[in-house]
Protein backbone atom coordinates (compact mmCIF):
# COMPACT_ATOMS: atom_id res chain seq x y z
CA UNK A 1 0.00 0.00 0.00
CA UNK A 2 1.63 3.11 -0.82
CA UNK A 3 2.06 6.25 1.96
CA UNK A 4 3.19 9.69 0.23
CA UNK A 5 5.45 11.97 1.76
CA UNK A 6 4.80 16.00 1.48
CA UNK A 7 7.19 18.70 -0.47
CA UNK A 8 4.56 21.63 -1.13
CA UNK A 9 1.22 22.81 -0.84
CA UNK A 10 0.02 24.40 -4.35
CA UNK A 11 -2.09 25.65 -6.64
CA UNK A 12 -3.76 22.88 -9.24
CA UNK A 13 -2.05 23.55 -12.71
CA UNK A 14 1.68 23.82 -12.04
CA UNK A 15 4.64 22.47 -14.68
CA UNK A 16 5.27 18.63 -14.56
CA UNK A 17 7.61 18.29 -12.06
CA UNK A 18 10.94 16.47 -11.81
CA UNK A 19 11.21 12.70 -9.71
CA UNK A 20 10.79 12.50 -6.38
CA UNK A 21 12.78 11.33 -3.53
CA UNK A 22 15.19 8.41 -4.49
CA UNK A 23 14.04 8.41 -8.08
CA UNK A 24 10.63 7.33 -6.83
CA UNK A 25 7.05 9.03 -8.43
CA UNK A 26 6.03 12.43 -7.90
CA UNK A 27 2.38 12.47 -7.36
CA UNK A 28 0.12 15.24 -7.60
CA UNK A 29 -2.28 14.70 -4.28
CA UNK A 30 -5.56 16.83 -5.66
CA UNK A 31 -7.50 18.52 -3.22
CA UNK A 32 -9.98 21.30 -5.59
CA UNK A 33 -8.04 23.78 -5.96
CA UNK A 34 -5.01 23.29 -4.00
CA UNK A 35 -3.01 19.85 -4.11
CA UNK A 36 -0.01 18.55 -2.42
CA UNK A 37 3.27 17.26 -4.11
CA UNK A 38 4.60 14.17 -2.82
CA UNK A 39 6.87 11.45 -3.21
CA UNK A 40 5.32 7.92 -3.35
CA UNK A 41 6.60 5.07 -1.55
CA UNK A 42 5.80 1.33 -1.84
CA UNK A 43 6.11 1.64 2.33
CA UNK A 44 7.13 4.33 5.03
CA UNK A 45 11.24 3.76 5.40
CA UNK A 46 13.27 5.39 7.99
CA UNK A 47 14.04 8.68 6.90
CA UNK A 48 18.00 9.82 6.52
CA UNK A 49 19.84 13.18 6.75
CA UNK A 50 20.37 12.71 2.72
CA UNK A 51 16.62 12.35 2.23
CA UNK A 52 16.27 15.86 4.09
CA UNK A 53 18.68 17.53 1.92
CA UNK A 54 16.84 16.06 -1.10
CA UNK A 55 13.77 17.04 0.30
CA UNK A 56 14.82 21.20 0.35
CA UNK A 57 16.39 20.57 -2.67
CA UNK A 58 13.03 19.05 -4.61
CA UNK A 59 11.04 21.78 -2.64
CA UNK A 60 13.06 24.84 -4.10
CA UNK A 61 12.57 23.73 -7.48
CA UNK A 62 9.41 23.20 -6.90
CA UNK A 63 9.00 26.97 -5.60
CA UNK A 64 10.77 27.59 -8.57
CA UNK A 65 8.36 26.54 -10.87
CA UNK A 66 5.00 27.61 -9.57
CA UNK A 67 4.27 29.81 -6.10
CA UNK A 68 4.20 27.14 -3.30
CA UNK A 69 4.21 26.28 0.18
CA UNK A 70 6.70 24.05 1.52
CA UNK A 71 5.74 21.34 3.73
CA UNK A 72 7.78 20.64 6.67
CA UNK A 73 10.27 17.65 6.12
CA UNK A 74 8.74 13.89 7.40
CA UNK A 75 4.90 14.83 7.01
CA UNK A 76 3.50 11.70 6.02
CA UNK A 77 -0.21 11.30 3.95
CA UNK A 78 -1.48 7.93 3.88
CA UNK A 79 -3.28 8.15 0.83
CA UNK A 80 -5.02 10.94 -1.88
CA UNK A 81 -8.44 11.32 0.98
CA UNK A 82 -5.97 11.96 3.53
CA UNK A 83 -4.53 14.50 1.81
CA UNK A 84 -7.77 16.15 0.06
CA UNK A 85 -9.08 15.91 3.86
CA UNK A 86 -6.01 18.48 5.25
CA UNK A 87 -6.57 20.87 2.64
CA UNK A 88 -9.81 21.06 3.31
CA UNK A 89 -9.95 21.36 6.87
CA UNK A 90 -7.03 24.53 6.36
CA UNK A 91 -8.47 25.13 2.74
CA UNK A 92 -8.72 29.35 3.89
CA UNK A 93 -5.08 29.09 5.41
CA UNK A 94 -3.54 27.75 2.70
CA UNK A 95 -4.91 30.14 0.20
CA UNK A 96 -4.62 33.08 1.55
CA UNK A 97 -0.54 32.05 2.76
CA UNK A 98 -0.08 30.94 -0.89
CA UNK A 99 -1.16 34.68 -2.17
CA UNK A 100 0.99 36.23 0.97
CA UNK A 101 4.56 33.80 0.57
CA UNK A 102 3.97 31.70 -2.03
CA UNK A 103 6.25 33.50 -4.56
CA UNK A 104 8.56 34.82 -1.88
CA UNK A 105 11.48 33.60 -1.01
CA UNK A 106 13.00 33.46 3.42
CA UNK A 107 16.77 34.96 4.16
CA UNK A 108 17.59 33.41 7.61
CA UNK A 109 19.84 35.70 9.40
CA UNK A 110 21.63 33.65 12.95
CA UNK A 111 23.66 35.91 15.89
CA UNK A 112 26.03 33.85 17.74
CA UNK A 113 27.40 34.93 21.15
CA UNK A 114 31.28 35.33 20.67
CA UNK A 115 31.37 34.98 24.59
CA UNK A 116 28.67 31.76 25.15
CA UNK A 117 27.89 31.59 29.02
CA UNK A 118 29.85 28.46 30.05
CA UNK A 119 27.70 25.73 32.32
CA UNK A 120 29.22 27.27 35.18
CA UNK A 121 28.38 30.81 33.96
CA UNK A 122 24.72 29.18 33.90
CA UNK A 123 25.13 28.09 37.16
CA UNK A 124 25.04 24.57 36.02
CA UNK A 125 28.14 23.48 38.49
CA UNK A 126 27.95 21.54 41.47
CA UNK A 127 27.83 24.66 44.78
CA UNK A 128 29.31 23.96 48.22
CA UNK A 129 25.79 24.84 50.06
CA UNK A 130 22.26 25.32 49.51
CA UNK A 131 23.08 28.91 49.67
CA UNK A 132 26.12 29.07 47.53
CA UNK A 133 23.88 26.96 44.74
CA UNK A 134 20.74 29.70 44.71
CA UNK A 135 23.18 32.50 44.39
CA UNK A 136 24.66 30.97 42.01
CA UNK A 137 21.43 30.84 40.18
CA UNK A 138 20.71 34.06 40.99
CA UNK A 139 23.53 35.17 39.09
CA UNK A 140 22.99 33.03 36.05
CA UNK A 141 19.37 34.03 35.79
CA UNK A 142 20.58 37.68 35.89
CA UNK A 143 22.86 36.89 32.98
CA UNK A 144 20.72 35.01 30.86
CA UNK A 145 17.93 37.65 31.85
CA UNK A 146 20.79 40.74 30.80
CA UNK A 147 21.69 38.35 27.38
CA UNK A 148 17.85 38.07 26.60
CA UNK A 149 17.23 41.99 26.68
CA UNK A 150 20.48 42.32 24.12
CA UNK A 151 19.09 39.46 22.12
CA UNK A 152 15.82 41.50 21.97
CA UNK A 153 17.48 45.20 20.90
CA UNK A 154 19.40 43.64 18.18
CA UNK A 155 16.03 41.45 16.74
CA UNK A 156 14.27 45.05 17.16
CA UNK A 157 17.09 47.05 15.21
CA UNK A 158 17.35 44.60 12.80
CA UNK A 159 14.06 43.62 11.87
CA UNK A 160 13.18 47.97 12.21
CA UNK A 161 16.25 48.13 9.39
CA UNK A 162 16.07 45.22 6.85
CA UNK A 163 12.36 44.95 6.33
CA UNK A 164 9.49 47.44 5.66
CA UNK A 165 6.55 45.62 6.85
CA UNK A 166 6.88 43.73 10.77
CA UNK A 167 4.57 41.40 9.47
CA UNK A 168 7.53 39.58 6.85
CA UNK A 169 10.03 39.25 10.21
CA UNK A 170 9.72 36.59 12.05
CA UNK A 171 12.41 35.35 15.41
CA UNK A 172 13.88 33.61 18.29
CA UNK A 173 16.28 35.48 20.97
CA UNK A 174 18.26 32.86 23.02
CA UNK A 175 16.84 29.95 21.41
CA UNK A 176 19.87 27.89 22.77
CA UNK A 177 23.29 29.15 24.79
CA UNK A 178 25.58 30.01 21.72
CA UNK A 179 22.75 31.79 19.55
CA UNK A 180 21.43 35.31 20.68
CA UNK A 181 19.21 35.52 17.27
CA UNK A 182 17.57 33.13 15.06
CA UNK A 183 15.72 35.70 12.34
CA UNK A 184 13.56 34.74 9.19
CA UNK A 185 12.64 37.08 6.75
CA UNK A 186 10.84 37.49 3.71
CA UNK A 187 11.58 39.00 -0.02
CA UNK A 188 9.94 39.13 -3.33
CA UNK A 189 11.32 36.75 -5.80
CA UNK A 190 14.87 38.88 -7.33
CA UNK A 191 15.54 40.82 -4.46
CA UNK A 192 16.69 38.21 -1.80
CA UNK A 193 19.80 38.62 -2.68
CA UNK A 194 20.11 41.55 -2.20
CA UNK A 195 18.50 41.94 1.09
CA UNK A 196 20.88 38.87 2.03
CA UNK A 197 23.66 41.35 1.04
CA UNK A 198 22.14 43.96 3.43
CA UNK A 199 21.62 41.78 6.07
CA UNK A 200 25.30 40.48 5.56
CA UNK A 201 26.34 44.06 5.52
CA UNK A 202 24.77 44.63 8.66
CA UNK A 203 25.81 41.81 11.14
CA UNK A 204 29.18 42.33 10.52
CA UNK A 205 28.89 45.90 12.43
CA UNK A 206 27.55 44.52 15.23
CA UNK A 207 29.87 44.13 18.34
CA UNK A 208 29.36 40.78 20.48
CA UNK A 209 27.96 38.60 18.29
CA UNK A 210 29.02 36.98 14.99
CA UNK A 211 26.28 37.24 12.45
CA UNK A 212 25.45 34.20 9.80
CA UNK A 213 23.24 35.29 6.59
CA UNK A 214 21.66 31.96 4.79
CA UNK A 215 19.43 31.33 2.28
CA UNK A 216 17.32 32.49 0.29
CA UNK A 217 15.36 29.50 0.30
CA UNK A 218 11.72 28.43 0.19
CA UNK A 219 9.31 30.44 2.91
CA UNK A 220 9.49 27.72 4.97
CA UNK A 221 9.46 30.34 8.45
CA UNK A 222 6.16 31.78 6.97
CA UNK A 223 4.46 28.29 5.71
CA UNK A 224 0.81 27.22 7.27
CA UNK A 225 1.66 23.78 8.79
CA UNK A 226 -0.30 20.83 6.90
CA UNK A 227 -3.21 20.03 9.16
CA UNK A 228 -3.40 17.44 11.66
CA UNK A 229 -6.00 15.45 9.51
CA UNK A 230 -3.85 13.73 7.22
CA UNK A 231 -0.48 14.49 7.88
CA UNK A 232 1.60 13.13 11.31
CA UNK B 1 3.28 35.46 48.65
CA UNK B 2 1.94 32.74 51.49
CA UNK B 3 1.96 28.65 50.61
CA UNK B 4 -2.18 29.05 48.55
CA UNK B 5 -0.68 31.72 46.51
CA UNK B 6 2.24 29.53 45.47
CA UNK B 7 0.22 27.02 44.74
CA UNK B 8 -2.55 29.23 42.89
CA UNK B 9 -0.27 30.62 40.54
CA UNK B 10 1.68 27.03 40.20
CA UNK B 11 -2.31 25.98 39.11
CA UNK B 12 -1.91 28.91 36.95
CA UNK B 13 1.34 28.43 35.35
CA UNK B 14 0.33 23.85 34.70
CA UNK B 15 -3.09 24.91 33.01
CA UNK B 16 -1.13 27.13 30.58
CA UNK B 17 1.73 24.96 29.62
CA UNK B 18 -1.25 22.40 29.31
CA UNK B 19 -2.88 24.44 26.78
CA UNK B 20 0.34 24.64 24.48
CA UNK B 21 1.87 21.16 24.91
CA UNK B 22 2.14 19.33 21.59
CA UNK B 23 -0.82 17.54 21.22
CA UNK B 24 0.97 14.70 19.18
CA UNK B 25 3.60 12.33 20.40
CA UNK B 26 6.20 10.26 18.59
CA UNK B 27 5.28 6.82 19.40
CA UNK B 28 7.58 4.75 17.31
CA UNK B 29 8.68 1.61 19.66
CA UNK B 30 11.91 1.76 19.53
CA UNK B 31 12.27 5.33 20.87
CA UNK B 32 9.01 5.65 23.24
CA UNK B 33 10.77 5.18 26.48
CA UNK B 34 13.27 7.95 25.78
CA UNK B 35 10.79 10.23 24.37
CA UNK B 36 8.33 9.47 27.09
CA UNK B 37 11.28 10.17 29.68
CA UNK B 38 12.08 13.15 27.80
CA UNK B 39 8.79 14.87 28.45
CA UNK B 40 8.65 13.77 32.37
CA UNK B 41 11.69 15.29 32.41
CA UNK B 42 11.39 18.36 30.90
CA UNK B 43 8.02 18.97 32.79
CA UNK B 44 9.83 18.19 36.38
CA UNK B 45 12.87 20.54 35.29
CA UNK B 46 10.17 23.38 33.89
CA UNK B 47 8.74 23.28 37.50
CA UNK B 48 11.86 22.78 39.15
CA UNK B 49 13.28 25.89 37.65
CA UNK B 50 9.64 27.62 38.34
CA UNK B 51 10.54 26.94 42.19
CA UNK B 52 13.78 27.96 41.82
CA UNK B 53 12.82 31.66 40.41
CA UNK B 54 10.23 31.57 43.31
CA UNK B 55 12.71 30.97 45.62
CA UNK B 56 15.27 33.44 44.91
CA UNK B 57 12.40 36.27 44.32
CA UNK B 58 11.60 35.09 48.12
CA UNK B 59 15.46 35.19 49.25
CA UNK B 60 15.64 38.63 47.49
CA UNK B 61 12.61 39.71 49.71
CA UNK B 62 13.36 38.91 52.73
CA UNK B 63 10.88 36.25 53.32
CA UNK B 64 13.39 33.47 53.61
CA UNK B 65 15.54 32.64 57.12
CA UNK B 66 19.21 31.56 56.07
CA UNK B 67 18.29 27.88 57.24
CA UNK B 68 15.09 28.10 54.91
CA UNK B 69 17.53 29.26 51.93
CA UNK B 70 19.51 26.90 53.01
CA UNK B 71 17.18 23.71 52.95
CA UNK B 72 15.30 25.16 49.57
CA UNK B 73 18.80 25.56 47.70
CA UNK B 74 19.87 22.41 48.75
CA UNK B 75 16.76 20.58 47.72
CA UNK B 76 16.50 22.47 44.59
CA UNK B 77 20.54 21.62 43.90
CA UNK B 78 19.84 17.75 44.86
CA UNK B 79 16.99 17.73 42.71
CA UNK B 80 18.74 19.54 39.23
CA UNK B 81 20.99 16.65 40.23
CA UNK B 82 18.78 14.03 39.90
CA UNK B 83 16.99 15.17 36.88
CA UNK B 84 20.13 15.87 34.88
CA UNK B 85 21.14 11.80 36.18
CA UNK B 86 17.77 9.97 34.83
CA UNK B 87 18.20 11.75 31.65
CA UNK B 88 22.19 10.62 31.19
CA UNK B 89 20.32 6.95 32.17
CA UNK B 90 17.70 7.39 29.01
CA UNK B 91 20.70 8.71 26.52
CA UNK B 92 19.12 12.43 27.12
CA UNK B 93 21.42 14.76 26.81
CA UNK B 94 20.16 17.29 30.00
CA UNK B 95 20.51 20.06 28.12
CA UNK B 96 18.02 19.23 25.67
CA UNK B 97 15.64 18.67 28.01
CA UNK B 98 13.18 21.37 26.46
CA UNK B 99 9.81 21.57 24.19
CA UNK B 100 9.75 23.06 21.26
CA UNK B 101 5.88 25.51 21.91
CA UNK B 102 6.23 26.75 17.97
CA UNK B 103 5.99 30.32 17.11
CA UNK B 104 5.59 31.18 20.83
CA UNK B 105 9.44 29.49 21.99
CA UNK B 106 10.61 26.79 24.05
CA UNK B 107 9.37 25.92 27.51
CA UNK B 108 12.23 26.43 29.27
Amino acid sequence: MSRYLAHVVARTGGAPPPAGLRGLPLRWLDGGDLGIWATEWSAEPTLTREDAFAHHDLVGVLCDGAPCLPVRFGTWLADERAARRSIEAAHERFAAALDRVGDRQEVAVTLLWRDALSPEGRGHAVASSGTAFLERRRAAHAATDERRREAEALAARLGSLLAADQADVRHETCPSDEVALSMSLLARRGEAEALKARAATMVAGLSGVRGVVSGPWPPYSFSEELGATGGR
Amino acid sequence: MDVDDELAELRRELERVRGILPERVDVDPEGVEQGLAKLVLTLVEFLRQLLERQAIRRMDGGTLTDDEIERVGLALMRLEGKVRELAQAFGIDPDDLNLSLGPIGKLL
